[in-house]
């Protein structure tokens, strides 16, 4: 298993490089620059100065280089020189830039946002722990209505609970968030004035998003785990549990339900992953304060670093669940083996 | 300023669009009554009709919204409207803005009294003297003498540095050149500290709007003590010093800044609002949303159509003009139609602007027949465009365009709900009346910019939001070769006027070759002047002090909220 493990790891590495080497060069592909806004200035405001790394883009440092007018650092051909330090032109980017900003993150750092004060760590901190939060509660949710009622749908296929379950969750994954968001918000908020309908001040504002955001995978997980269900009452070992004389509470929830959720543990991974960089829509609705927001926020800037700084945390973040998920499989399927 | 054109990005607009819906459904629904209560939010939360809400019901303090993430607290290097809110409440310059610019006698009456208690201008109207109040104070406690200015404005004119708004110090003398990296002389540049607090600035040429400028966040001081000891990190919560009104309590990214009431502002005595607490919300349904369940007292930022079209009836409605123009402009650098001065008249005599503004725009706007808006003081516009489609389409069938040689030309805007609904109202117009082909690009913000930048368009959407209160700053930007004329037009009596102005001592006679000057941008120019911007939002009405200003500038400290019962 270590050997798995740590063989899985090295993989990943060259996955997340391949993914950054691909997530830079496509950023500089897309038109425009960070620096461009809709009224001219005598310099670039968004170059701003670089004291974290080595300036991966150009920069402005206090000392005076020639005159940056009107952003036409960006059209550049050759890099400027000032002091110790070498800003690269656009036209080096593609060789030298690629070698600066895996050089940074070598440091250990993500860069510096080049639209605002912070840096891509201190952007990216400042949303995560909401993110994150949302996304665990979500995902307990999804658990904890999916789970339970997949089970009895499966048990009781064809029957009313069956059908009535499945009705639910079916609208469940038909529904997008962006319609369920403004409803719960239109009838709990403004309507009952149970909840606020902005914002995230205490941990009763988080309840809707997370609801809005976990509803539709708690259908979906239903469905799996229905599905699961079905094919493993059928199965020998299942047969051969009820032949003992166990209790049917036993056989269903001992043996058969390790087997029916294999489906959900393998969806597990994407899902969970989805439900940390999918709260970007109900981040919008709700007002919050996570870090799916500068996903979006930061591509529509032409912030480099910090499109690239949230792509590698969420590559990284998928990367490992998906691991994690390989590992869990052993534990739940025993004819399952890495070694 | 011109940041404010850009309605919030969103790439959401399904979501919006539902949500508007939704929000309109609401009279249908049957009153409800909550079977249980939320634990946090208590007072009135109590079962109330929509039309009924009470603003800032659930706010504990003074709160309203900022529509993005400040980028920076730095006055020196900001730009954008968010960003100038928080400047104008937690700094302070020479001058302050006033609480309004309604009903004013003069263009004297625009400014207050800030850091300097008095300003003198000499008789050519070059040099100013501020005299500076002797108990303005840091709120570290350290007394701002002139040297702070000093400091504060060399550093944004330092070749390189990143401010964005470094252009407007170019009307002191010397400060383009050493801006520019032509002259390293410090000396050179007209700001000279007489003493700790007599600070003497000369001017290239008369500027009667000079006062507006200094009390514009750009040319407010910055504590050199922090900028020294931290660098970038100087605006950091932990290391900020400020002279205004409040002072930075807590900053928290995209959720919210906390300002408190500063003990060391020298005007403490009459700031009423001890804490005002802003939140960072960029969706404007959730602006709405909040400001319907009590947790805003103030909207803080204009709503568009389909936010605000059926709340206009609500007593919390409020209309401001604004001192900015909705208009589209021309290329005439491309070899094509629009280099027709006839083709360019025709276009923008064929748009019905009452109808646009009435109906498409739900009233919201004003029409606009010039380039300087009517809410400008002290001036009127010349040569105002006349809506006439019969001569429209009799200059276009001179210019060689008829049934069986249609026009045809493309419209760029940037994606948003507001600049489509102009555009398919224009495009229908162009066609009904002239018989023109009109092929709607919509693009995403920044690619957008771009294609204006490199002039890679014929005709597109444009805004400009006035920097101050003269007509000039609606007109410089079209002169030969000006970084925001961005269409290719060029015209040497215009570039003529436009100078003369510039230098002109006599009120009188300058304002006559802006008026001409104005003139020929409407006869020959590359803009179809479209609406004039208002601000559209809620604020409580119990809020005092809250007046219409045409450049959106509102101070907290002119506010105050009667005591809670």
């Amino acid at each position: 298993m270590t050997r798995f493990i740590l063989r899985r790891l090295v993989s990943s590495f060259f996955v997340i490089l391949i993914i950054i080497t691909a997530s830079l060069w496509i950023t500089r592909q897309a038109p425009s620059n960070p620096c461009l806004k809709e009224r001219e200035s005598n310099t670039c405001a968004c170059v701003k100065e670089n004291k974290l790394d080595y300036p991966v883009f150009p920069i402005y440092a206090s000392v005076p280089i020639e005159t940056v007018k009107q952003c036409e650092m960006w059209q550049r051909e050759s890099g400027v020189e000032l002091g110790p330090v070498k800003i690269l032109g656009p036209s080096q980017w593609g060789q030298t830039q690629y070698v600066n900003y895996v050089g940074t993150l070598a440091r250990g750092s993500l860069g510096q946002s080049m639209k605002t004060d912070l840096s891509v760590w201190e952007t990216l901190s400042a949303g995560l722990p909401y993110t994150f939060h949302l996304g665990l509660q979500a995902l307990f949710i999804a658990l904890l209505l999916g789970i339970p009622s997949g089970l009895i749908a499966g048990l009781k296929q064809n029957q009313i609970q069956d059908y009535s379950l499945m009705t639910v969750a079916m609208l469940g994954v038909s529904i997008p968030n962006f319609v369920l968001g403004p409803v719960l918000i239109m009838i709990f908020s403004l309507k009952l004035g149970w909840f606020s309908a902005v914002g995230w001040d205490s941990w009763w504002d988080s309840v809707l998003p997370s609801i809005t955001l976990g509803l539709f995978y708690a259908a979906y997980i239903a469905r799996l785990t229905r599905g699961g269900m079905l094919e493993v009452v059928r199965q020998d070992y299942i047969r051969t549990a009820r032949a003992k004389g166990l209790s049917e509470q036993v056989v269903v929830l001992r043996h058969a339900l390790k087997g029916a959720l294999l489906p959900v543990v393998s969806y597990m991974g994407p899902a969970i992953a989805a439900m940390l960089t999918g709260s970007v829509v109900v981040e919008e609705i709700f007002g919050l304060p996570g870090v799916g927001k500068e996903f979006v926020r930061s591509a529509l800037n032409r912030d480099y670093n910090v499109v690239l700084g949230t792509v590698i945390m969420y590559s990284s973040i998928l990367v490992f669940l998906n691991m994690a998920v390989d590992v869990i499989y052993t534990w739940l399927d025993p004819r399952v083996s890495y070694d | 300023m011109t940041t404010l054109m850009r309605s919030t990005c969103s790439g959401l607009i399904a979501a919006s669009l539902l949500l508007t819906l939704g929000t309109g459904c609401d009279e249908k629904k049957p009153e409800q009554k909550p079977t249980s209560k939320g634990d946090v939010k208590s007072e009135g939360t109590k079962n109330k009709d929509d039309s009924e809400f009470i603003a800032g019901s659930n706010a504990d303090v003074f709160t309203t919204a900022l529509a993005a993430d400040p980028e920076t607290f730095d006055t020196a290097k900001m730009s954008g409207a968010p960003e100038g809110r928080l400047a104008f409440n937690l700094f302070e310059g020479l001058l302050m803005p006033g609480p309004t610019t309604e009903g004013l006698k003069s263009e004297a009456e625009l400014v207050v009294p800030g850091v300097a208690e008095k300003f003198e201008l000499s008789e050519d109207g070059k040099v100013y003297t501020f005299t500076l109040r002797k108990d303005a104070m840091w709120s570290n406690g350290d007394p701002i003498t002139t040297q702070d200015f000093v400091y504060s404005w060399k550093r944004i004119l330092t070749p390189n540095f990143p401010a964005d708004y470094a252009q407007m110090l170019w009307v002191i003398e010397g400060a383009q050149a050493y801006n520019e990296g032509k002259e390293s002389k410090w000396e050179s540049v007209g700001i000279k500290a007489k003493d700790d607090h007599t600070l003497e600035v000369t001017l290239s040429a008369p500027t009667p709007y000079f006062p507006e400028l200094v009390s514009f966040y750009t040319f407010f001081p910055v504590p050199q003590k922090a900028v020294e000891a931290h660098g970038d990190d100087w605006t950091k919560p932990e290391h900020i010093i400020t002279n205004g009104a409040y002072a930075l309590e807590s900053y928290k990214p995209q959720q919210e800044v906390i300002l408190k009431k500063s003990d060391k502002y020298w005007g403490a005595a009459d700031v009423k609002l001890e804490t005002v607490r802003l939140r960072i919300i960029s969706d404007l349904n959730a602006v709405v949303n909040a400001y319907k369940t009590g947790e805003l007292h103030w909207t803080g930022t204009s709503l568009p159509v389909a936010q605000i079209s059926n709340l206009l009836m609500h007593p919390d409605y409020v209309r401001h003009p604004l001192l900015g123009t909705y208009y589209y402009r021309m290329n005439v650098d491309q070899k094509g139609a629009l280099q027709d001065v006839k083709v360019r008249q025709a276009l923008a005599m064929a748009v019905d602007r009452k109808q646009l503004v009435n109906q498409t725009m739900k009233g919201l706007y004003t029409e606009a027949v010039s380039m300087v808006p009517d809410s400008m003081p002290g001036y009127e516009s010349v040569g105002k465009i006349k809506g006439n489609p019969k001569k429209a389409k009799k200059l276009l069938e001179e210019a060689g365009y008829t049934k069986d040689n249609p026009l045809k030309i493309t419209l760029l805007y940037n994606t948003d709900e507001n600049h489509k609904l102009v555009a398919e109202s224009i495009q229908s117009m162009w066609k009904n009346s002239l018989g023109v082909d009109v092929e709607l690009v919509n693009k995403e913000w920044k690619t957008y910019l771009q294609d204006i930048d490199t002039l890679s368009y014929e005709v597109a959407r444009a805004g400009w939001i006035g920097d101050y209160n003269d007509p000039m700053t609606f007109l410089d930007m079209w002169t030969t070769g000006n970084g925001n004329n961005d269409t290719g037009w060029s015209n040497e009596r215009y570039d003529e006027l436009i100078k003369k102005a510039q230098v002109e001592a006599s009120t009188r006679q300058r304002r006559l070759y802006l008026q001409e000057a104005e003139q020929l941008l409407l006869e020959e120019g590359p803009i179809i002047p479209i609406y004039f911007y208002t601000n559209n939002m809620l604020a409580s009405r119990h809020l005092e002090g809250f007046k219409p200003h045409n450049r959106d500038i509102h101070l907290f400290k002119y506010m105050s909220l009667p005591a809670k019962k």
